[in-house]
């Protein structure tokens, strides 16, 4: 919303330096986008008298011009009369005319800003131009280019332009954002009261904003013209007045430059005084051509308005040269059969006013904010009306603005008001009382102001209220829409009273400790192992692209799909964490790290699976996958680099997991897309008893190639919530008195036999052994020779015992049974 | 004619070992000469001849493929098992060293945020990536088609779920699962992390996944001065000195009053810097007191409780910290990235 300060002051006196009054704005009002210092764009701007203009002697359409400056500029070189040669293009340039003269060095202030454009002595065809003689369009004033620009006020000699259209200005651009619930504060009439309340002035709105509308309203018809709402469930009030006689023509110069100045573009004397008075009160109004609306529906003596909501296939042409369908939702603008316009959004151009326009209708009416956003939205329409439309502007201001503007138009246009005005709704809504006690606003912010000040506070801004025994008594005003419950009065208090000056006291809080998020916890954990060894905590986005789901084998349709992504690469929720991880190894590979292990904790979702306490959402589960890659060891599977990190994860977590071959029936549900990514035969399904905890293995062939994955590739995907429930945290051996002993193991037994089932098998008859000692048993060697149908696998076995020392005696009859096993089940042997 | 067909089998068979490219085999000079005899051979003879010639070319394609899967499908090991054949303790795979390591950044802010807020009796709940319209407007006193969902650019699924543009989506449920702490006269004080989606051009500065941080407190006689004590305590924790704090009047359906909190800049002590873009303050939170709309749907008494909530994105808190120039670096998984971060 940018506002001319210039133009506030018309309401209020600003009682503050321009910088303070920022200060103030930013914090008692909301954030400023950007202050404009309009007057910076005028310097050398100024008004002189062309004393001579004759025809450029080598070119036809230019004058050779002699300006009069009242010799107020330094530093220029004059005739011998003190004149000013300026060479100049304009048509309607001529002897003893006022003109804005534009000094050599200055700005040409539509380029302010960006690409300034400065001013030099310019050779023209041969004639030295000081400077330009200026247009409209060249001040920035309008789209106006046929000619220099022609003043139309009183102005002196060697004046500063600025001076005589008020241009030395400050124009104060506020976030909309924080003004949605305010639709008082898109006019400038709403910022001067919120300036004069934050300054703490009291303000008084002009007497045409507020006093009553004494003179008869017409209902639904008069013999000029009728209106008909059929929607007033969404057309809360429609006004219209009749101007007859009007001669249209560009506004004057004053009028166009506060227009421009605040962002709106000057069309014409009629359009813009609805927009001069929309920027002043926020409430947008329409003008019809009156004799176009009639010969619209030749059969009626007087034109009809009908409000209503669309036809099926209902189209209307608009003012910016559009066709729309409009949706059934539509507040359409119709004469009962055609459709000319969308209402609160934009008009059509079937009734524009246009240069032979002698009648108009005038429109003021109230939109439901809701139908208009959808409308704008819809269409593609961002228009002036629809920013003020969709705050809500109030129904009640309607019958205080049509007769301004009626009697600005008739000011500026000339022509008469024709007969009263006209509404389509029986009863406007009133605004109502509400009691907000003195002690809950104190309450609610943690201040301690007494009554008589907040009273001052509110009605500074015009909010009646009236106070008694510590209660008082809240009348919105009719533009305060957003008043409605006690704590909109409270916002109020505190906003004008001034944040700022909040007492900040802590919350009182019991001593009891706080129990921390044990999933947080649990991750940081990880995080901390992950980081001794070695591995590189990412974080990859939710959404992925079709085609990666698609190139690791999982089916998209399980994925939750995204129906207004920007991009492709971000149309789906992933179905795992690992594809989003394979997919960063390829660049960094290419980066020249050859060896990493990359991991990630994150929630995935799946259609199928709905969360068990709110079944109309699914549920969301908390994952952590690792890939892992390392070219030094490119000669063995890839497979074991997984499994080292997968063992050292397990015991620092105090899990004894299970690992089982990889097939479908034992996959759990949730993991049957996570599996797709895994090939078969160099994978395993991880298991702590029955709970299925996830899959490690090497990704299939397919994927390596499509995804360029190097040769050494393997891959950890773990349910991270079940993780934490198995998860015991470390796990102590006692320590012994006596000394270790340690023996190794070489087991020949088939190449088929199951590491883990030899393993397992000597570990618990160590520990029926030893059941007073404790011990390690760690593989050192596995060798298959080639085209063997045995291997040997050698383990170490290291043993304490808590009541003596272990003499390698003591180990004869493990070794024996150790054997005894060995040939009985794996039909192998010890060596 | 007398060519055996046998023979030249036997021949093929034999280089077939040899060859680096087994496909080769069927470009074989000799396969083509046994082809081009056959239209030349005597009808008799004719059938029984192209028969084994094709046989013959069947089991070579055969044989090329076969080894060809066996390219594709490596071979079988036993997953069970440390480390792969052949080898041993001191060439099997090891643990990367640990100075490769590393912990994401926003991950280990994340840990540092919430250490302070336990310390002042917070409580954590990670906020859903996945949520639906009640709990990302309704609940939060935005009415359908309200022009303030229009901020929110807010991704929807071809379900009509939708990927939450702000963690504030958790607030109904946090209030109302933690409805029994107001009963026993305590204060409910819980925050939320969690990542948020938006649907917005991604540039150096904006990325259209990011992480917040909510912060919920309701209780009885909790006002706004609470609030901005509580928003400073915690900043002043973070960067570990006392900073100014401004608070600028905002508007969020959800909260009423509404405040964009602002601080003293903690890396140039107000002088101005390109942190804080020569300004001296950093818009960092978010924040207000909770609309009572917001408490009856969560089915708490606004008359006899009141809170307050607050919000603030850690990527752009931790892009702050160590001046990081892109934010699309955070989510990238570029090592030359992750690695400076123990």
């Amino acid at each position: 919303m940018k506002v001319s300060l210039n133009l506030v002051k018309k309401f209020t006196k600003v009682s503050v330096p321009t910088l303070e009054l920022i200060d103030l704005i930013g914090s008692k009002l909301g954030a400023i986008e950007e202050v404009i210092d309009l007057g910076q764009r005028y310097q050398g701007a100024l008004i002189v008298r062309v004393v001579e203009s004759d025809r450029h002697p080598n070119a036809d359409k230019l004058s050779v011009c002699k300006i009069d400056d009242g010799q107020v500029t330094k530093n220029i070189e004059r005739d011998e009369h003190g004149l000013i040669q300026v060479v100049c293009g304009a048509p309607n340039v001529r002897k003893d005319m006022l003109a804005v003269w534009l000094k050599p060095g200055s700005i040409v202030p539509s380029t302010f800003g960006k690409d300034s454009l400065i001013l030099e002595p310019k050779e023209l065809r041969g004639i030295v131009s000081q400077g330009m003689l200026a247009s409209s369009k060249e001040l920035g004033l309008s789209d106006e280019h046929h000619g220099i620009l022609e003043l139309d006020k009183p102005a002196k000699i060697g004046q500063e332009f600025a001076e005589v259209y008020e241009l030395n200005d400050v124009i104060i651009d506020i976030e909309n954002k924080m003004l949605t619930h305010r639709p008082d504060c898109f006019g400038v009439l709403g910022i001067a009261r919120e300036i004069a309340g934050i300054t703490g002035e009291q303000f008084k709105s002009p007497d045409w904003y507020t006093s009553e509308y004494q003179e008869p309203i017409d209902f639904q018809t008069n013999n000029l013209i009728q209106v008909e709402n059929k929607i007033p469930e969404l057309v809360a009030e429609f006004l219209v007045q009749i101007i007859s006689g009007i001669e249209i023509k560009p506004s004057d110069v004053q009028t166009q430059s506060f227009l421009s100045r605040s962002g709106i573009r000057p069309i014409n004397n009629v359009v813009d005084q609805t927009n001069f008075y929309m920027l002043i009160t926020g409430q947008p109004l329409h003008a019809y051509d009156y004799d176009k609306l009639k010969s619209i529906e030749s059969s009626v003596d007087a034109p009809k308005i009908v409000i209503r909501k669309p036809n099926p296939d209902e189209q209307v042409d608009l003012l910016n040269g559009k066709r729309v369908t409009p949706s059934q939702a539509t507040i359409l603008i119709t004469t009962g059969s055609k459709a000319i316009g969308l209402g609160g959004v934009m008009g059509g151009s079937s009734t524009e006013i246009d240069n032979s326009t002698k009648n108009i209708v005038l429109e003021c009416a109230t939109f439901d904010m809701y139908t208009i956003r959808r409308t704008s939205m819809e269409n593609g329409i961002f228009s002036e009306a629809v920013t003020r439309f969709n705050k809500g502007q109030s129904s009640l201001q309607n019958i205080h603005i049509l007769p301004i503007v009626s009697q600005a138009i008739v000011g500026v246009a000339g022509g008469q008001i024709e007969g009263s005005v006209l509404t389509a709704n029986k009863n406007p809504s009133k605004q109502t009382s509400f009691p907000v006690e003195v002690k809950a606003v104190n309450n609610l912010l943690g201040l301690d102001i007494e009554m008589d000040e907040m009273i001052k506070l509110l009605t500074n801004v015009e909010i009646d209220v009236s106070g008694d025994n510590d209660q008082m008594m809240i009348k919105p005003p009719f533009w305060r829409t957003d008043l409605e419950i006690r704590e909109d009065v409270i916002e109020e208090v505190g906003r004008l009273y001034g944040y700022d000056r909040l007492r900040q006291i802590l919350p009182v809080r019991s001593s009891k400790p706080v129990a921390k998020n044990k999933l947080f916890e649990f991750r940081q954990k990880i995080r901390e192992l992950m980081l001794r060894a070695g591995a590189n905590e990412a974080v990859t986005y939710n959404f992925v692209h079709g085609n990666l789901i698609e190139n690791v084998n999982q089916n998209p349709d399980l994925a939750y799909k995204l129906s207004n992504a920007l991009s492709p690469d971000i149309q789906y929720y992933r179905l795992s964490l690992a594809p989003s991880l394979l997919e960063k190894i390829h660049s960094n590979v290419k980066t020249g790290y050859s060896k990493f292990v990359l991991y990630e904790m994150s929630k995935i979702v799946e259609n199928s699976f709905k969360d068990h306490k709110e079944p109309t959402l699914p549920e969301e589960q908390y994952r952590i996958a690792m890939v892992l890659t390392d070219n030094t060891l490119a000669s063995s599977a890839a497979y074991y680099q997984a499994k080292t990190y997968l063992g050292y994860l397990m015991t620092q977590l105090g899990i004894e997991i299970k690992l089982m071959s990889y097939d479908q029936q034992h996959i759990d549900a949730k993991f049957v897309q996570t599996s797709k990514i895994f090939e078969p035969i160099r994978s395993g399904l991880i298991y702590v008893g029955d709970v299925f905890l996830g899959i490690i293995g090497e990704p299939t062939q397919s994927i390596k190639k499509i995804m360029k994955l190097p040769d050494f590739v393997s891959i950890i995907e773990l349910d991270l919530a079940k993780l934490l429930e198995v998860s015991n945290g470390q796990i102590y051996s006692q320590l012994s008195h006596y000394p270790k002993i340690e023996q190794d193991v070489c087991f020949r037994v088939p190449t088929t036999t199951k590491y883990s089932d030899l393993y397992n098998m000597t570990k618990k008859l160590i520990a029926e052994s030893f059941e007073d000692a404790y011990f390690n048993l760690s593989p050192v060697d596995i060798f298959q020779g080639e085209s063997s149908e045995y291997k040997q696998i050698t383990l170490r076995v290291s043993l304490n015992s808590y009541s003596k020392t272990l003499k390698s005696s003591d180990l004869r009859s493990l070794m024996s049974n150790l054997k005894a096993r060995t040939i009985e089940d794996f039909s192998g042997d010890i060596i | 004619m007398n060519i055996d067909v046998e023979n030249i089998s036997e021949v093929l068979l034999s280089r077939f070992d040899g060859l680096d490219n087994k496909a080769d085999i069927l470009k074989s000079r000799e396969l083509k000469t046994l082809y081009s005899i056959i239209p030349s051979l005597p009808e008799a003879e004719r059938a029984i001849f192209g028969k084994k010639v094709n046989e013959l070319t069947l089991k070579l394609k055969e044989l090329v493929e076969k080894h060809q899967q066996k390219l594709e499908v490596p071979e079988p090991i036993d997953i069970t098992a440390p480390f792969d054949i052949n080898q041993n303790l001191t060439n099997a795979n090891q643990l990367l060293t640990s100075d490769n390591g590393s912990q994401h950044p926003l991950m280990r802010e994340l840990d540092i945020v919430l250490d302070i807020f336990y310390r002042m009796g917070f409580s954590a709940i990670e906020s859903r990536i996945i949520d639906d319209d009640f709990h990302m407007f309704g609940s939060l006193n935005f009415p359908e088609g309200h022009p303030a969902r229009d901020d929110y650019d807010t991704f929807m699924t071809k379900d009509k779920l939708i990927a939450p543009a702000h963690t504030s989506s958790m607030q109904n449920r946090v209030i109302q699962q933690n409805k029994s702490e107001l009963e026993h006269g305590k204060a409910i004080a819980c925050v939320i992390p969690g990542v948020v989606f938006r649907n917005e051009d991604v540039d150096s500065r904006h990325d259209h996944t990011f992480y917040q941080v909510e912060g919920v407190y309701v209780g009885k006689n909790i006002n706004a001065g609470n609030l901005m004590a509580t928003l400073r305590t915690f900043l002043e924790e973070y960067f570990g000195r006392q900073l100014d704090i401004k608070s600028q009047p905002f508007y969020f359906p959800f909260t009423e009053p509404s405040f964009e909190f602002a601080l003293s800049c903690p890396f140039c002590d107000k002088k101005g810097c390109s942190v804080c873009s020569y300004s001296g303050f950093i818009e960092l939170l978010g924040c207000g007191m909770i609309h009572p709309n917001v408490l009856t749907q969560a089915e708490i008494d606004p008359d006899v409780y009141s809170g307050f909530a607050f919000g603030f994105g850690l990527d752009r808190l931790v892009m702050m910290k160590y001046d990081i120039e892109d934010v699309r670096n955070l989510k990238s998984s570029k090592l030359e990235f992750l690695r400076q971060f123990s």
